[in-house]
């Protein structure tokens, strides 16, 4: 692995600075190169990456807190690994939605004048809470480790270790109590706020829309808050195994199989929930808007998101695979399961927030205006001609720009993600 | 200006060609008078745009007078409705705002759906594409043979309980003491949750789109506006109504990327002019005008008739009547029918019958 990782990183690097172009785009042209509107289907592919990276922090938050708040040794040895994937899944979340707002230069304003009767807002300052208490656990949780790597290394690292273990010496025992009293209390505490202010609000943020019939009310929150546990579960199910089997690192066989059971428990309560809101809309009682929203995600033009995104690729492959062999007797596999679900539930996120955005207010508004200056318009036939399975009758497909926006975005992410679990130690570091 | 096509780049044998044909034989017959008289169009235009750039860049929206001219007929009994309207407007005016609330009567009976008031609307507030703030909406009812068709002008209704106002998250829109729920274009960060969350689809967001202008050309030879026109209609402020903060006048580029909706033409009423979509409806079917004046006739109409508010299960309490009911050669607009047109289009959708999807560019 040694002497593929610098290709890794550059070959990250510049998959970045490629996808970047994107931004630039964005940043000079203005929201009108994306396939939003200005007024209908004005949310997209952005709006739905957010939702998912902050179900993605919030989900792998709560699995430390497993670990840390509540002591399941069992799968101690991930603990950093959730952090770090909370903390980068955090920073995907507001830099998913930054090119989303019309006014990027005015994202200050959430903090400088916020209005705490928007979900919003209340969000906004929950952010900072949260990354307040990731940084702090991640710090805690990994000081004895950096002040051991501070006097084993030398040169450039040994000044880095010497930065980010800010000025702490301290190997005794008495330190290494009161650090993991810190990080239990940190992991206790941040519950509700992870639970309640970061991921549940994000589910309140669509839940308080009265007149949207499939977004309203106190089950939005939850299912939320469901979804990012397992997607949180499963992402670390791979990047544990990915991770450890890249840097040589000894995979937890104990931990893999035990973290299977709550992946697999997860992915079954996640469609029991499912199941029952498709059903319930279907009752010829249910509200009008809710019949319709959902006989749109699942036979009219998504169909191809429900049918194979989630419930294929998302639930019965993954599904299978775990139950026919357990991680530690198929690492691979498991790591792949894992990625798949949390594929699937990339489209369950694209799902709530697409196929109510359809509902329209009042009949026949005028049509908007939108793709006018798309790449896609250069190859021929893609916006509807020969394409009609994606095309006719969809109302959102998102934009080159928009996909390469947020494609730079994952490839930050995941150099990021390279290069810190080079950085942070992910394993207690033995000293002789 | 005008590049003539010459006549061997067409074929004969081709009728659209044909077509073409007559049309350079015209053109050529009548070039140089043509071409002066776009010249002469053209240069007036930019003359008038550039002074009146100088005057509104000159003038604050606060330097305005705050009364138009009383040099209006004394009340007569016959006296058309927008004169009276206008006479109340002027009279609420002196009252403290919070004595005022404005309120808009539609009388969907006399609705003729001439769109002449979203035309209004889009000439005085300069709205870009993409963004209208008072669209008719239009749609057929009943079935063959005994159909009509439906029109349905769409302001903002002004909610008294604005669900786009509690979700913004920095505070930008708010509702007035007067009752009309404005944004302030500066703090806008572009979110687009209000668009989301306003159950009646009143709000846009400015993704700056622009007219495009004509380009001059052999089948258009008179621009509707050239580079040079445009540019300066770009620079113009756009008042739209007072912000609150220090900074009240808007150049295009700093409207792009906030979100923008109708707020009853503020600029007009605070300066005591009625709304443009009233002054300017040939069918007589809008009215504006003051709920708390027992005597405005927005009162009086909203007693003798049968009024409606839209999507009154929701609680928003809109401020926009819907006066309902068969009239002379009007159309008969009910809940019902917006429901049966809605149920149309979603069955539509679901079968993929749509053939211009929402997502594809109108171009």
């Amino acid at each position: 692995m040694t002497k593929k990782y610098p290709f890794l990183v550059i070959l990250l690097t510049i998959l970045t600075a490629c996808t970047s172009y994107g931004w630039y785009i964005r940043a000079t042209e203005g929201l009108k190169v994306t396939a939003l509107s200005p007024s209908f289907g004005t949310w997209g592919l952005w709006i739905s990456f957010y939702i998912f990276f902050v179900g993605l922090s919030a989900g792998a938050f709560l699995v430390s807190s497993l670990v840390y708040g509540f002591g399941f040794k069992d799968l101690e040895s991930m603990g950093r690994y959730a952090l770090i994937v909370a903390i980068l899944s955090l920073l995907g979340v507001f830099l998913s939605v930054l090119p989303d707002l019309g006014r990027m230069d005015r994202f200050i304003y959430l903090y400088t004048s916020p209005n705490f009767s928007s979900w919003m807002a209340i969000e906004a300052w929950m952010y900072v809470v949260y990354i307040a208490i990731l940084l702090s656990e991640l710090y805690f949780a990994s000081r004895i480790d950096l002040v051991k790597l501070k006097s084993t290394t030398a040169g450039v690292k040994r000044i880095l270790y010497r930065i980010i273990s800010l000025g702490s010496s301290d190997l005794s025992n008495k330190g290494r109590l009161r650090d993991r009293k810190i990080v239990r209390i940190l992991a206790i505490s941040g519950i509700p706020v992870a639970a309640i202010g970061v991921h549940g609000g994000t589910g309140a943020i669509f839940g308080v829309l009265g007149w949207r019939a499939m977004w309203f009310g106190g089950y939005t929150p939850i299912y939320f808050v469901l979804s990012a546990m397992l997607s949180g579960a499963a992402f670390l199910l791979s990047a544990y195994i990915i991770t450890n089997k890249a840097l040589g690192i000894k995979v937890d066989s104990v931990a893999t199989d035990k973290l299977r059971i709550v992946v697999l428990l997860l992915l079954f309560i996640e469609w029991f929930f499912m199941f029952w809101e498709l059903v319930t809309s279907f009752w010829p009682t249910a509200p009008k808007d809710n019949a319709f929203v959902t006989s749109l995600l699942v036979f009219g033009p998504y169909w191809y998101v429900f049918w194979i995104i989630e419930l294929l690729i998302g639930f019965l492959i993954p599904a299978g695979l775990l139950l026919y062999k357990p991680p530690s007797k198929a690492p691979i596999m498991a790591s792949i399961a894992g990625l798949m679900i949390v594929l699937g539930i990339i489209g369950i996120r694209f799902n709530i927030v697409l196929p109510q955005l359809n509902v329209l207010p009042l009949p026949n508004m005028p049509l908007d205006w939108n793709i006018k200056w798309s790449p896609w318009d250069s190859i021929p036939g893609v916006n509807g001609e020969w394409w009609p399975n994606f095309g006719v009758g969809i109302p959102y497909f998102p934009s080159l720009w928009e996909i390469l926006v947020e494609a730079s975005i994952i490839s930050l992410l995941l150099l990021l993600y390279v290069l810190l679990v080079r950085i942070i130690p992910l394993e207690e570091v033995m000293t002789k | 200006m005008n590049k003539l096509v010459r006549k061997e780049e067409y074929s004969s044998e081709n009728p659209q060609h044909k077509q073409n044909f007559r049309q350079t034989n015209l053109r050529e017959g009548q070039s140089r008078r043509k071409f002066l008289r776009t010249a002469i169009i053209t240069a007036a235009g930019v003359a008038v745009l550039t002074s009146a750039k100088k005057v509104i860049a000159n003038s604050k929206i606060t330097d305005m007078p705050k009364e138009v001219p009383a040099n209006l007929p004394a009340p007569s009994e016959n006296e058309s409705a927008v004169l009276r309207m206008q006479r109340e407007l002027q009279e609420s005016l002196q009252k403290p705002i919070t004595e005022r609330k404005w309120v808009m009567v539609i009388d969907l009976r006399k609705c003729v759906g001439c769109h002449s008031c979203t035309v209004a609307c889009i000439a005085e507030n300069r709205t870009p594409p993409g963004i209208t703030y008072r669209p008719v909406l239009e749609w057929e009812t009943g079935e063959y043979p005994n159909v009509s068709r439906a029109f349905l002008p769409r302001p903002c209704f002004h909610c008294d309980n604005p669900p786009c106002v509690s979700v913004c998250p920095v505070g930008a829109t708010w509702k007035r003491e007067d009752g009309i729920v404005v944004i302030d274009y500066n703090k806008c960060i572009g979110c687009r949750y209000c668009v989301v969350a306003c159950p009646y689809g009143a709000r846009a967001t400015d993704f700056g789109f622009d007219w495009e202008p004509t380009p001059a050309g052999p089948m258009n030879d008179a621009p509707l506006m050239n580079m040079e026109a445009k540019s300066l209609v770009d620079d113009l402020p756009n008042i739209e109504y007072e912000s609150t903060s220090w900074y009240n006048q808007w150049q295009r580029g700093d409207l792009v990327g906030v979100t923008r909706k109708c707020h009853f033409c503020t600029q007009r009423i605070d300066n005591g002019i009625l709304p443009a979509c009233v002054t300017t409806c040939i069918g007589g079917a809008t009215y504006f005008g003051d709920i708390k004046n027992p005597k405005s006739l927005v009162n009086e109409l909203l007693r003798e008739n049968r009024a409606i508010r839209l999507k009154e299960e929701l609680g928003t309490e809109p401020s926009v009547y819907y006066i309902v009911g068969p009239g002379a050669g009007g159309t008969d607009v009910d809940v019902k029918s917006i429901e049966t047109a809605l149920n149309d289009y979603k069955q539509k959708l679901l079968q993929r019958e749509l053939q211009v999807p929402l997502g594809v560019s109108l171009k």
